[in-house]
Parts: C-alpha cells; structure tokens; sequence
C-alpha cells in the first residue's frame, strides 16, 4: 500500500505519496513550480534550478531544487516568496539569454516573469538540460548519447562523436528536445533585445494570480506535466 | 619488517628504532619535497651520500631525504641535528664542503646560512629563524623528523601510538566524543565540526561504512594537503584509521589527484609498509578489527574536491556533483554512510588522540580550534607553508612570518582559494577563524594565502578567478555555467573599457543568484571572488568604468606605454627588444613609443634598466 505524508507547501496542505518529490507533489495539487529540465518517471539531475523552492527548518529556509527534493513528513515548502520569485526570474533570464529562440525557453522565462533581458543574446541550440542524455534508452543500457567536457565545453554528443549502431532512432531525445518545440510567432532573433508582444501580453495575467497553474498557456512551450495531463483529459488516480 | 601482532609489540620496536637513532653522530636532514626537487635536491642528496662514503663517515652519519619543512622560498634546505644547523639554496657543488667542514668538525659554512632579511645578519640555528619562530608547528614540524618511505621513522617518533591507545580499550563512542570536545572542524574549507559528522555517520543504520580522505587540492597557489601527504603519509593513514575505528567503517579509500605525483607514490608505499607492519588489513595489532586503505586517483578536475563530485569519481561515474538533500554521512559512497575528512582534518585526529582534546581545544580562537596550515604564495617575501593557531591574525601571517611584499607595499590579501574573497590592508586585523572571515566576505578554505602588493590591479583578480572557475565548473547547473560566463563577460568588459555604470548592479544581482542558487560549494562560493573585490576595491570599478583607466596599470586596453625623455638614455635595449617595432629612435636620444604598433606586452618596460618607460 502506497504510504502517504503530509507536506505542506504555501500554506496549502498537501498529501504526498513517500518517495516523490516536491515538484510531483506540488503540480499534483496544481501548484506550479517553473521547471524545464524535468522528464517525468526519470531521475532527477537539478540542472535548470528553476524548481527552486526554500525548505523551512527549525525557522532557517534552505534553497534547494524541488525536483531533486523527496517530500517528508511535516515539510514547509514555499514556492513563491519574494526572493525566490526573484531568482528564479535571473535564472530564466540567464537561460533566455543563452537561447533566445527555443519556445520552451521563452515562455518558461515569461512565466518566470523576465521582461527585459540585460545580457546580449547568445545564440546556443542548447540549453543542457540533459533530457535527451536521461531518456535515452540505448542498446543494452549503452547510451549513444552523452555529456561532453566540462563547464563552458560541456555538450552533448555521441561518444566520440560517432552516431554508433547503439542509437536505434526511437527519436524520444527529438521530442523532448525544449529546442525542437515549434517556435512562437514573434521569437526573438539575434540582437533582439526585448520578448515578443504576444508573450508581454500574457505577462499581465501571471502577475494577477500569482501561483496559480498556468499550464494553459505557456505549460505547452515548456512541457509542464499538468499541461500533458490536462490536454489528455487525464483523471486523477 | 616483521609483523606486529600485538599492542605491546609497538612499545617494543619503538624502543629498539630509537636508540638505532641515537647511535648516529650527526643527522642530516634534506628536504625532498616537490618544491626542493625541482631545485635539484635529489642530486645534492646523491652527491651528499657520495661525500660521506668517500670521506670515510658512512657509517656513524644519517641522511634522511623528508617531505616539505615548509620554507619553500629557501630550498633546498639541509638541517643538521643535532645541532640545529640550517643550511639553505644548498647545491649539490656544496656537498664536498658541507662534508669537510659541518660534518667531520662542526664548522659552519657562512654563506649557506640563512640571512634574516631584516638586520642583515646570518641566522645559524633553524629554530631562531623568525619565519619558524612565529609558528606552532604541530603537523608541519613531524615532516623534517620521519623519511615519508620509511615507517620505521615514522613509529621512532612516537607513531601509531595514538591508534594503539585506541584500540587498546577506548570505546568508539568515547573517541567520537574525545573528537567533539577538541571541537575540531574540517580543514577543506567549510570548517564542519568533525566529531559531529562522526556521530551522524556511526549512528547512520547499515553496517557497511567508508572514510575518505580528500586530497583533490586544487585552489592556485595552495599546496598544504600535497606536502603533509608527500612528508607524513602514516599521519593522515593513523587519523583515517582511527575514524574507522570510531565510525565502524571496514574499507578507507584516499582520493588524491594524478597531478601530485609524489604525494601519490608516497601514500602507496605508506600503505604497502602498513599493510606489512599489520597496521592495515586483517587484525590490526592482533584485535579483531580490520581495515584496509585504497588509493584512487583523481584526473585533476577541481570540482570533483567537492564531496558528491569525489564520490562520484571514485564510483567510476563522472565527476559530478549531486544534489546534498541527505548528506553523505547516511548517503555517501555506494550509497552507504561516509565520512569525508580533508587530510589536513585526519592529521589532526592522531594528534588529539594522543595529546587529548584539552590540549587541542586549548590552542585557536573561540570557534576555530587547534592550528592551521597556510600555504603562503603571491608577491610575498618568505613564500612557503606556515602553521599557525587558529585566530593568529592575517597580519601576523603575513608580515611577521611571511615578510610582507619585496619592495613594494601589500595592497590585499587573498584568502580561501577561488572560492575565498580578497581582504584589503585595512582588514588584516581580521583573525584567521572561519567565522571571522566568513563575515569579512572571505573563508579560511582549505588555507592557501595569495599576497598581492599595489602593482595588482583587483578587477584583473576577479577576471583571473572568474576565468579559472569557468573552466572548473563542470557545467551541469545553468546558474553555475551560464552565471559564471555572464560574469566574466562583464568583468572583462570593465577591464577593457567597456563597462557601463549598471553593469556593478547587474554583476551583484548575478553574483547573488549564482551564490543562493547553485547545486554545488563551487558555484555557491564563485561569487565571492567578485563581491569581495566589490566590496572592499568599489572605486577601483568605479575608474574602470567612468575614467576608462586602470589604476595599477594591469589591464592592458586601458593603459599605454610611454617613454620619459628625462630619465632614457637611447641605449636602445627596448628598441631591440620589443617584438613588435614599436620602439623607435636614434642611438643616445630618447626613444619614442609608436602607440599604433604597440601591443601592450610591457617587454620594454621590463627590459629597461633606467625605468624610463612609463605606464599611463
């Protein structure tokens, strides 16, 4: 039998199954966490750290990604303060800034709430949020994709940079590629300082409810869990 | 070497080691640590061995080769016990003499001798030199009395004692808690009480358990970690095994970098001898306790000094860093309870065991307990490693044992490595304690000091660091990778002129978001580099941006070079040297600087004897 605990996250009380995480948990209950690096039923690596939340302990709150965090009894998550809204919106920014013409990232740094961007533009085709290295199957757990060098080098290659026979096309690294999602109509171009009209305009209904789901908008750009669940018309189980 | 099988045992060949020593003349003690056998000490020991064969003392004379003495600026050095004769910059060309003379009739050979820089007179004994004067040299002074290849040396002087008294009758719970009361805290840099990571990992449920000890030094200029492990290896083995007594843990694994390849020879043949002597494996010392030691070796990433990211790497998997929500202590290697100790942390565990927690408690200040290694570097006099109590001020450090800068003034202090912040003259009151500097916008880290003198320019440090961290960074977490980039893209804007008022704004805004966001210690400290010079250097930025000039003259789009007509004399060196053409004038005239074709390298300035070239 599936054992439950109770966390409790902005103030709302939340039953969670053991094991989760907080960031299932919270868009469980329709509480939307920004997330962009996370493949559902695959582990967690934290490297988008826009799940950001602060755990309250002993009246000290600690940074830390919900992703990676595992609910526990009696848990005070808050999702929202002023400081993590904050920091969240510079990470968005960062994030924006590296590659303005991915969808995913521009409507996750809208509902971040980025405005304007400080930095110039960069024009990466990738954001290294691993989820192509995570969900690759392979051949007989050999991955035909992985992380290469580190820091300013790190990308994602195929050993060697050879396609090897271990890639059988399944193509689950293309589809959940946030750089391959459809681009928006009015995506920034290179040198372009400022988001396009249609994402300011939606801007405006973020800020009036602050923390409610907005899957409905911009969940499809990032591929926000409760965005895939809600289009399918999923019931709770 | 036989095998001890009991504690008695120990006593015994102690004994029978020490008065082997006793029966020597004279000893010569050479220093053969990596800094000294890069000035040739391997050879001055070879020819030292000739000489004494050759002049007929072989026999009643000892040469022992050890690890670092710490006086690095000085090697190679030579001490003769026991009359505590220091010779130092020693050739193996001297060896004839220092035979002839100190050896066979104790004269002392004058220009070997130290010279104290400040009233210019030769110091003879090495324990009035004013660099060790200053010092209390409780792990330090060990490396001069044992050769690190040779366990005998290191059981002479009282080794493996500590760890006999432990497992002769001392319950593991009262050696956590004799750990405690030292309050002991770890020496990598995060100063985590020790005994307290003990307890968390002996009470973690499971019955297999590991100890690691942390030598992936990495910070620029920091070598404590290489030198204790390259002169005292059995040190830091004695403390790994008495926390594996304390903890419970059957296996020890010592994670040390490939770069330090002398450290890593030394730490395999210490263990070898151990294994040998039945200090290590099966029975140590014929009671029912076992434990063996491993050695991994790292490929030099910096980050994997971080505990996941070392975990990881010895796991066989890439040396990245993980999220800490449990800590390793409950889940660390393989998933089971680890203890991570930095060697500097598991060469103090013998020591308290053995002098008790009263007297290492004694020494430090209120928070911070016992002493410290410093590895002392930049533009400093007496460049070389300096232990200290805790709470002995970066004053003292720096100018009563260190000497202060070569001629020119100290403008800061870098403290903490890469992740340590820079403390200006005005602070160096500040005592060495990890609160202290913590508060101060530094750290204590894992203990390497960079001196820089007036001729630094600050925004140039922040730029090498930032550099150095955009390197190490393993890329994984987007604050990290991208805020680090983004910072140095800044900072080198401002550098080269290019900076722009809000650019200090955005640079704090960013520095505080990597600091509170990133997965791992690496990114959480690489802020501090920039804040620190912020807070302490702000008007420095404030002329690279608004002035467009640099005060120190460093960074090179905003300076140029010119020639004083007063003072040149047209010899005409730099127009010789200069690689691109830029010098020009007739032989006996002043020259000029043609500011089209310079390219700023500063050859001529350096390669003027009159300092008639001029930075503006």
């Amino acid at each position: 039998m599936t054992q439950y605990v109770n966390i409790n996250v902005d103030g709302m009380s939340i039953q969670a199954p053991k094991g989760t995480s907080v960031l299932d948990a919270a868009l469980d209950s329709g509480i939307c966490i920004p997330h962009l690096c996370r493949v559902p039923y695959v582990a967690d690596i934290g490297a988008c750290r826009l799940c950001i939340v602060e755990n309250v302990l002993n009246g000290h709150s600690k940074i830390t990604t919900s992703c990676t965090l595992r609910v526990k009894e009696g848990m005070v998550i808050r999702s929202n303060t002023e400081k993590i809204i904050k920091l969240r919106r510079n990470i968005a920014e960062l994030l924006v800034a590296e590659a303005p013409n991915s969808r995913a990232v521009q409507d996750v740094a809208k509902r971040c709430g980025v405005r304007d961007v400080r930095y110039s533009f960069h024009n990466s085709n990738c954001i290294l949020c691993g989820k192509c290295v995570r969900v690759c199957p392979g051949t007989l757990g050999v991955k035909p994709l992985t992380f290469v060098g580190r820091g300013k080098d790190r990308r994602v290659e195929a050993p060697f940079n050879l396609k090897t026979e271990l890639c059988n096309d399944c193509g689950r690294c293309i589809d959940l590629c946030p750089m391959t999602v459809v681009p928006c109509l009015g995506a920034m171009k290179t040198g372009e300082e400022h988001l396009c009209v249609n994402c300011e305009a939606k801007m405006d209904f973020i800020e009036e409810t602050p923390g409610l789901c907005v899957w409905c908008y911009f969940g499809e750009g990032f591929q926000c869990q409760r965005h895939d669940l809600g289009t399918r018309g999923r019931a709770r189980a | 070497m036989n095998k001890i099988n009991t504690i008695n045992d120990l006593g015994t060949l102690r004994e029978k080691l020490q008065s082997y020593r006793k029966s020597f003349r004279k000893t010569l003690i050479l220093c053969n640590g990596t800094g000294c056998q890069a000035s040739r000490s391997q050879d001055l020991i070879g020819s030292i061995q000739t000489e004494l064969v050759k002049q007929g003392f072989a026999t009643d004379i000892l040469v022992r080769a050890t690890g670092c003495h710490g006086f690095c600026e000085q090697g190679p050095i030579l001490v003769v016990e026991p009359d505590n004769t220091f010779y130092c910059h020693v050739t193996p060309d001297d060896a004839e003499e220092i035979v002839r003379k100190t050896v066979a009739k104790g004269e002392l050979i004058e220009r070997l001798l130290y010279t104290d820089p400040v009233s210019g007179k030769t110091i003879p004994r090495e324990s009035d030199i004013p660099f060790y004067k200053a010092q209390d040299r409780q792990l330090l002074a060990q490396n001069r009395q044992v050769d690190p290849c040779n366990i005998e040396d290191y059981i002479a002087i009282g080794g493996y004692s500590a760890l006999a008294k432990v497992l002769s009758g001392i319950s593991q719970k009262s050696v956590i808690a004799e750990i405690k009361r030292s309050e002991l805290r770890g020496r990598g840099g995060a100063g985590f009480p020790t005994g307290r990571k003990w307890e968390q990992c002996s009470d973690a449920p499971g019955d297999e358990k590991y100890v690691i000890c942390n030598a992936d030094e990495g910070d620029p200029g920091a070598y404590m970690d290489r030198s204790v492990l390259e002169g005292n290896p059995h040190l830091v083995l004695e403390g790994m095994i008495i926390g594996a007594w304390a903890v419970n843990a059957w296996q020890g694994y010592v994670y040390v970098r490939n770069e330090y390849p002398l450290a890593v020879k030394h730490i395999r043949t210490a263990i070898e001898q151990a294994r040998e002597m039945g200090i290590l494996g099966e029975n140590i010392f014929g009671t029912p306790f076992s434990f063996d030691v491993e050695v991994a070796r790292g490929g030099g990433a910096f980050v994997c000094g971080e505990s996941t990211a070392l975990m990881a790497s010895l796991e066989g998997k890439v040396g990245e860093p993980h999220p800490k929500d449990v800590h390793s202590v409950v889940d660390g290697l393989w998933h089971k309870p680890t203890v991570l100790n930095n060697v500097e942390t598991w060469a103090n565990v013998p020591v308290i065991m053995q002098n008790g927690a009263a007297w290492f408690a004694g020494k430090g200040s209120k928070n911070s307990k016992g002493t410290k290694i410093l590895a002392l570097t930049g533009h400093i006099k007496n460049t070389g490693l300096v232990e200290v109590p805790m709470g002995t001020t970066l004053e003292t450090v720096v100018f009563t044992i260190g000497g202060g800068s070569p001629g020119k003034a100290v403008r800061a202090v870098q403290t903490g490595g890469p992740s340590g912040g820079c403390l200006p003259l005005d602070k160096l009151y500040l005592p060495l304690d990890f609160d202290a500097l913590a508060e101060a916008g530094s750290m204590v880290g894992s203990g390497g000091i960079v001196v820089m003198d007036e001729d630094t320019c600050m925004v140039d440090v922040a730029k090498y660091f930032l550099t150095f961290l955009q390197d190490e960074s393993c890329g994984k977490c987007v604050p990290c990778r991208l805020g680090i980039d983004r910072m140095l893209e800044l900072v080198t804007g401002i550098a080269e002129g290019n900076g722009k008022p809000e650019d200090i704004d955005l640079l704090e805004d960013l520095a505080w978001t990597v600091s509170e966001t990133s997965l791992c210690a690496l990114g959480k400290t690489a802020a501090n580099p920039v804040l620190s010079t912020l807070r302490y250097f702000r008007d420095e930025y404030d002329t690279h941006i608004h002035e467009k000039k640099c005060p120190a003259g460093v960074c090179q789009a905003l300076i140029t070079y010119w020639v004083d007509p007063e003072t040149c004399t047209g010899c005409g060196v730099c127009l010789k040297e200069c690689p691109h053409s830029a010098v020009k004038g007739e032989k006996k005239q002043p020259h000029e600087i043609d500011l089209a074709l310079c390219e700023k390298c500063g050859i001529c300035k350096s390669s003027c004897k009159f300092d008639a070239i001029q930075v503006r």
